[in-house]
C-alpha cells in the first residue's frame, strides 16, 4: 500500500511536471487533498475539479495533491498547498495550527441522489439485540468505529457517549478500529461486534446496494429525522468538507477560486467525478470546534482529561514493553552520558595536568619535528632562554640554541644530539652550553627523546632541559667547602703526627752532629786524612737534604690543593708517604711492606689529597697494631690494576681488624675508637676518593687485621 | 783481656748508625755496626769485650726485647740506650732491663764518648772480676772435701780447736789442712780466703 503510494505519488508528478512544461509560466496552485482512500482514487476524483478551476482561472494552473492525514500539517507548515480540502476535523485542527481559512463547504451527494452540506454519525447494533436501546446500555459491550479519527465514524459518536457520562476508551469491553465504515457495518451484521458506528448515510447506501437489508440493524440514541436531512443519525449534525486556503494564499486568488468554486454546476462533471454536488457558502464550523473542545482532541487534545490510568488501560500492552525500554533507554542513557561525563572530565583533567605540567615545571621543555624546528615550547623555556613562542616556533632549534659550544667553536647541526634522537630514536642525557636571547649561555643538562607518532615512527623530538648554572656554583661551593675541611684534617693530623715528625727530624740532625763532632776530633788531634773528611762532609750533606726533605713532605701535606687534578704516580706518592709516617712505623716497630705493581699509569688527581687518603689508612693501620702482641707487625702497601679501568690501592694490616658489620660503619663521621682524634679520617677519605670517580672500602682479612682498599680511574682527566 | 774492646752500635736508621760510627772511630775505637736486633744477635760474640750502643725503637725485635734477651743469654755486655723520645716510664724499663746508660738524641758527642769509655771500663773491669771468680773457682775444685769442710768452719770465723772438734779430728791436722788452704787458694791472709769464699758463694748462689 505504502509502496503503491510512493509510485502514484512519482506517477502524479510526472504527468504534472509534462504538463507544467506544456502551459509554460502559469502560475502553479496546489490544492491539499486528504487522500483516504488512496492516491490514485483521489487524483480520479479531484482532477476534474482542478480541471475546472484551471480552465476558469485561466491564469493559474490547479494541481491535486494527494496527502496521508498525517502528511497534512507538513504540506502547510512548508507551503506546499495553497489550498486545502479535507475532513471538517482536519479543517479545524489546521485552523487552529495554521490559520487555514475556509472558503467554501461542499455539497455531498448522497445515496439518494441528493445533495447535502452537513453529515452526522448513526449508532447501530444488530435488531435481534433488543437489550441495547440506549447509549447507556453499550456499557461493557464490544463496539465497533471506523478510525480514532474519523469525525463521522467515530468522534461524532464519541460526543454523545461522553455527554452521557460515557468514556468509550473505559467502557467498552471491547473497541475496535476497522478503518473501512462498510466492513465495520458488516462485522456488527456477523455479531463479532454487539455495536458499531459509522457516518450518516453509509446504511442507506449498503441497503441501495443491497449488501444489508433495511431490517437488519436498529439505530440506537436516534435523533428527530429532520426534512432537510432525512438519514438515520444518532448524533448531531456538522458541516461538510471545507475547501480552505492556506494563509500564504492571496486573499484575491481565494476570493476568484471561492466564486468559481460556488457558481460550479451540481452536475458539472467535475462534481460527479468527486461525488458531490457543488459548494456552498463556508458554513460554521464551530459545532466541529465544540465536539473537539468537548472531548480534549485535535487542537484541544490538551484540555483533555487522559489520565495515565486511561493510558494503561487501552495501551497497557504498549506501555509496559514501553515503559521498559524507556527504562533500559534511560539507564543505558544515563550510563552512558556519565561515562562521557568522567571521559569528558578525564579529558579536561589529562589536558588541565598536561598543561599544568608544561607550564609548572621548572625545567625547559620543547618539541621539534624532523627537520628540528620547534614545534612547542613551554612558559619555562621562553623565561630560561628569554626567546618567546613566537620567535621559536617554526624556527631551528639548534641555531638558535646551541650553534657554538663552551670553547667558542661553532657546534655543526650533524654534531647536535638532538637531530641525532631525530635519526635514530634514542634518547640521550647531555651536558651542554645553551645561548640566550641575550647572546649569553648558560650551562645546561638535557635529555632528548624521541617522539613517536601511532605508528611508531619517529615524528620528532621532545628536549627537556635544565639551567645548571646554580648547580655547578653550588656544587663548585661544596668542593671548596670539603677541600677546606680536607685541609683542615690535614692540619690536624699533622699535628698529631708533630712528636713523630719531630722525632724524623732529629734522626738527620743527630747524624749531622755525630759526623760534625767526627771530624773536629779527628782534625783536632790531627788525625786525618783527606777523603774521609770529605767522605764525612759529603755523608753530612746528604743528612741536612734529608732534613729538608722531611720539611718539604710536610710543608707539602699541609698546604692547600690545587683547584686542577695534577698527573699522579701513585707508587712515588705512596714512597712519600712512608716517608712521612716513618717515625710512627719506627716507634711503633711497624715494618713497612710495600708491594708496587711496576707497570701503573699515570692518573689525573689531586695528589695532596690522594696522599691524604693514604697517609690515613696507614696511620690508622699502624694505631690498629699498636694495640696488639706481636713479634710480627708488618703493614702491607699494594698497588695494581684493575680491569684496564682503575687502579686500586691495599692498606692491609695486622691489627685488631673490625667485625664484619663494621666495615661500613668506620666510614661514618666521628667514628673513631681512638682516645684522640675526631673520627672524621675515614669519612673525609671516602668524600676525596668519591670526589675522584673511585671508591673506599673495607675488608676483613682471614688472618686478622683489616685491609683498606680504595680505587681511583684511569682516564685523561678525573672528576674534581 | 788482650783483645781490643768493640763499641757495637744497633739502630735501624743507617745514619744514625753511620754517624755515631764516625764519631766513636774519631776517639780511636773499633766499631761494628748492626741494623737490627737480630743482626746482631747472629753475629754476637760473648767473649768479645766492648760495650752495645742500642737504639731502642726499631722494626722487629726492639731494643728492650734485646736487652732481656741477653739477659737470658747470660751476656753482659754493658749497653747504652739512645733513645730520640725521651721518655721516661722507657728509660727506667731499660734501666730494669740492665742497661747501663740512658741518652737522649741529639747528643753531645762527648756525653756520648764518655758513656761509651765509661762502659767499656765496666766491662773490662766486669770480664776480670768474672777471669778472678773462674781462678778462685778452679782453685777451690783443687781443695779435696775434708780442706772444704775446714776451710767453711775457718770463713766461719771457727777456732782450730773448735774445728777439729766438730770435725772430730786433731787441732794438729787442722792446722795442716789450713796451711794447705792457704796454699791451694793462693790466700795471703785469712781475711784474704774469707773474701774469696764470699765471692764464691756469690756465683754459685
Amino acid at each position: 500500500m505504502k509502496r503503491f503510494r510512493i509510485h502514484a505519488s512519482l506517477m502524479a508528478i510526472g504527468i504534472l511536471l509534462l504538463w507544467g512544461g506544456a502551459v509554460g509560466a502559469l502560475d502553479t496552485v496546489t490544492i491539499g487533498v486528504l487522500s483516504h482512500r488512496g492516491d490514485a482514487a483521489t487524483l480520479a476524483a479531484w482532477n476534474p475539479t482542478a480541471n475546472y478551476l484551471s480552465s476558469h482561472l485561466p491564469s493559474y494552473q490547479f494541481e491535486i495533491k494527494p496527502l496521508d492525514f498525517d502528511e497534512v500539517a507538513n504540506a502547510l507548515e512548508t507551503h506546499e498547498v495553497d489550498f486545502l480540502l479535507v475532513n471538517p476535523g482536519i479543517y479545524v485542527t489546521m485552523e487552529a495550527r495554521f490559520g487555514v481559512a475556509r472558503i467554501a463547504t461542499m455539497n455531498n451527494r448522497r445515496s439518494d441522489n441528493k445533495h447535502y452540506n452537513q453529515f452526522g454519525g448513526v449508532v447501530f447494533t444488530r435488531a435481534d439485540r433488543t437489550d441495547l436501546t440506549t447509549l447507556a446500555d453499550l456499557r461493557g459491550t464490544r463496539f465497533v468505529a471506523v478510525h480514532p479519527t474519523s469525525l463521522g465514524g467515530y468522534q461524532m459518536a464519541w460526543r454523545e457517549m461522553h455527554a452521557e457520562g460515557m468514556d468509550p476508551e473505559r467502557d467498552f469491553s471491547e473497541l475496535a478500529f476497522l478503518e473501512v465504515h462498510d466492513i465495520v457495518v458488516q462485522e456488527v451484521l456477523k455479531g463479532r461486534y454487539d455495536a458499531g458506528t459509522v457516518r450518516t448515510d453509509i446504511l442507506e447506501r449498503m441497503v441501495l446496494a443491497g449488501t444489508i437489508s433495511s431490517g437488519d440493524f436498529r439505530i440506537i440514541n436516534t435523533q428527530p429525522t429532520d426534512p432537510a436531512f432525512p438519514f438515520a443519525r444518532s448524533t448531531r449534525l456538522y458541516p461538510e468538507w471545507p475547501f480552505a486556503k492556506s494563509r500564504h494564499t492571496s486573499n484575491d486568488l481565494a476570493q476568484a477560486v471561492a466564486v468559481t468554486l460556488l457558481g460550479m454546476p451540481r452536475n458539472h462533471p467535475a462534481a460527479l467525478a468527486g461525488n458531490y454536488a457543488g459548494w456552498t457558502v463556508p458554513l460554521d464550523y464551530q459545532p466541529v470546534h465544540e465536539l473537539f473542545e468537548e472531548l480534549g482532541i485535535g487542537p484541544y487534545a490538551s484540555l483533555r482529561e487522559f489520565t495515565l490510568v486511561d493510558a494503561l488501560r487501552k495501551y497497557w500492552y504498549w506501555v509496559l514493553p514501553g515503559l521498559g525500554g524507556i527504562l533500559v533507554l534511560i539507564v543505558l542513557t544515563t550510563w552512558v552520558l556519565r561515562l562521557n561525563r568522567e571521559l569528558e572530565r578525564a579529558k579536561l583533567g589529562l589536558e588541565r595536568r598536561y598543561e599544568s605540567i608544561l607550564r609548572s615545571v621548572g625545567e625547559g621543555v620543547y618539541g621539534v619535528d624532523l627537520e628540528g624546528r620547534s614545534t612547542f615550547v613551554n612558559h619555562a623555556m621562553e623565561r630560561i632562554t628569554g626567546w618567546s613562542a613566537e620567535e621559536l616556533i617554526g624556527r631551528q632549534q639548534h641555531e638558535l640554541l646551541h650553534h657554538t659550544r663552551a670553547d667558542g667553536s661553532p657546534h655543526p647541526r650533524e654534531e647536535c644530539p638532538v637531530y641525532l634522537t631525530i635519526r635514530d630514536g634514542k634518547s640521550r642525557h647531555v651536558s651542554d652550553l645553551f645561548w640566550k636571547k641575550d647572546g649569553t649561555s648558560f650551562p645546561v643538562e638535557y635529555t632528548s627523546a624521541p617522539i613517536r607518532d601511532l605508528r611508531g615512527d619517529i615524528a620528532g623530538a621532545v628536549v627537556v632541559f635544565r639551567d645548571i648554572t646554580e648547580r655547578l656554583r653550588a656544587e663548585e661551593a661544596e668542593n671548596q667547602r670539603q677541600a677546606e675541611l680536607a685541609h683542615a684534617a690535614r692540619l690536624s693530623t699533622m699535628g698529631e703526627m708533630a712528636t713523630g715528625i719531630a722525632h724524623e727530624l732529629n734522626q738527620p740532625l743527630s747524624a749531622i752532629a755525630n759526623y760534625t763532632a767526627a771530624c773536629i776530633r779527628m782534625l783536632s788531634a790531627e788525625n786525618y786524612s783527606r777523603e774521609s773528611l770529605l767522605e764525612a762532609m759529603q755523608l753530612t750533606s746528604r743528612q741536612a737534604r734529608r732534613a729538608g726533605d722531611i720539611i718539604r713532605r710536610i710543608r707539602a701535606f699541609i698546604r692547600k690543593a690545587g683547584p686542577a687534578p695534577e698527573p699522579v704516580d701513585i707508587n712515588t706518592l705512596i714512597r712519600e708517604v712512608v716517608g712521612l709516617l716513618a717515625p710512627e712505623t719506627r716507634k711503633n716497630g711497624i715494618e713497612i711492606k710495600l708491594d708496587l705493581a711496576s707497570d701503573l699509569p699515570m692518573i689525573a688527581a689531586h695528589a695532596i689529597e690522594i696522599e691524604q687518603v693514604t697517609l690515613n689508612l696507614m696511620r690508622n693501620a699502624i694505631d690498629s697494631m699498636s694495640k696488639v702482641e706481636s713479634d710480627r707487625l708488618d703493614l702491607t702497601i699494594m698497588t695494581r690494576q684493575r680491569g684496564g679501568t682503575h687502579i686500586e690501592v691495599l692498606v692491609r694490616d695486622r691489627g685488631t681488624g673490625f667485625e664484619v658489620e663494621d666495615s661500613e660503619e668506620v666510614f661514618m663521621p666521628f667514628y673513631t675508637t681512638k682516645s684522640t682524634g675526631m673520627g672524621l679520617g675515614l669519612s673525609i677519605s671516602r668524600r676525596i676518593i668519591e670526589s675522584h670517580g673511585g671508591k673506599l672500602w673495607a675488608t676483613a682479612n682471614d688472618g686478622g687485621g683489616a685491609t683498606f682498599h680504595f680505587s681511583l680511574p684511569i682516564r685523561e682527566q678525573a672528576a674534581a | 783481656m788482650s783483645e781490643k774492646p768493640v763499641v757495637f752500635v744497633v739502630d735501624d736508621d743507617e745514619a744514625a748508625r753511620d754517624s755515631l760510627c764516625w764519631l766513636v772511630r774519631s776517639v780511636g775505637l773499633e766499631v761494628e755496626t748492626a741494623g737490627s736486633a737480630q743482626d746482631f744477635l747472629d753475629r754476637l760474640d760473648p767473649e768479645q769485650p766492648g760495650c752495645l750502643v742500642l737504639d731502642i725503637r726499631m722494626p722487629g725485635m726492639s731494643g728492650l726485647e734485646l736487652l732481656s734477651k741477653l739477659g737470658e743469654m747470660g751476656v753482659n755486655l754493658p749497653v747504652i740506650i739512645i733513645t730520640g723520645h725521651g721518655d721516661v716510664p722507657m728509660a727506667v724499663r731499660a734501666l730494669k732491663a740492665g742497661a747501663t746508660d740512658f741518652i737522649e738524641k741529639p747528643f753531645n758527642d762527648q756525653v756520648i764518648l764518655d758513656c761509651i769509655q765509661n762502659a767499656i771500663q765496666k766491662d773490662a773491669e766486669q770480664r776480670e772480676a768474672l777471669v778472678r771468680q773462674r781462678m778462685l773457682e778452679e782453685r777451690y775444685k783443687t781443695l779435696t772435701p775434708r780442706e772444704r769442710d775446714v776451710m767453711a768452719g775457718v770463713v766461719d770465723g771457727l777456732s782450730n780447736k773448735e774445728i777439729s772438734r766438730e770435725l772430730d779430728i786433731s787441732v794438729k791436722t787442722v792446722e795442716a789442712h789450713r796451711a794447705r788452704i792457704m796454699e791451694k787458694m793462693k790466700a795471703d791472709s785469712l781475711s784474704q780466703l774469707v773474701k774469696m769464699a764470699m765471692s764464691l758463694e756469690s756465683s754459685s748462689a
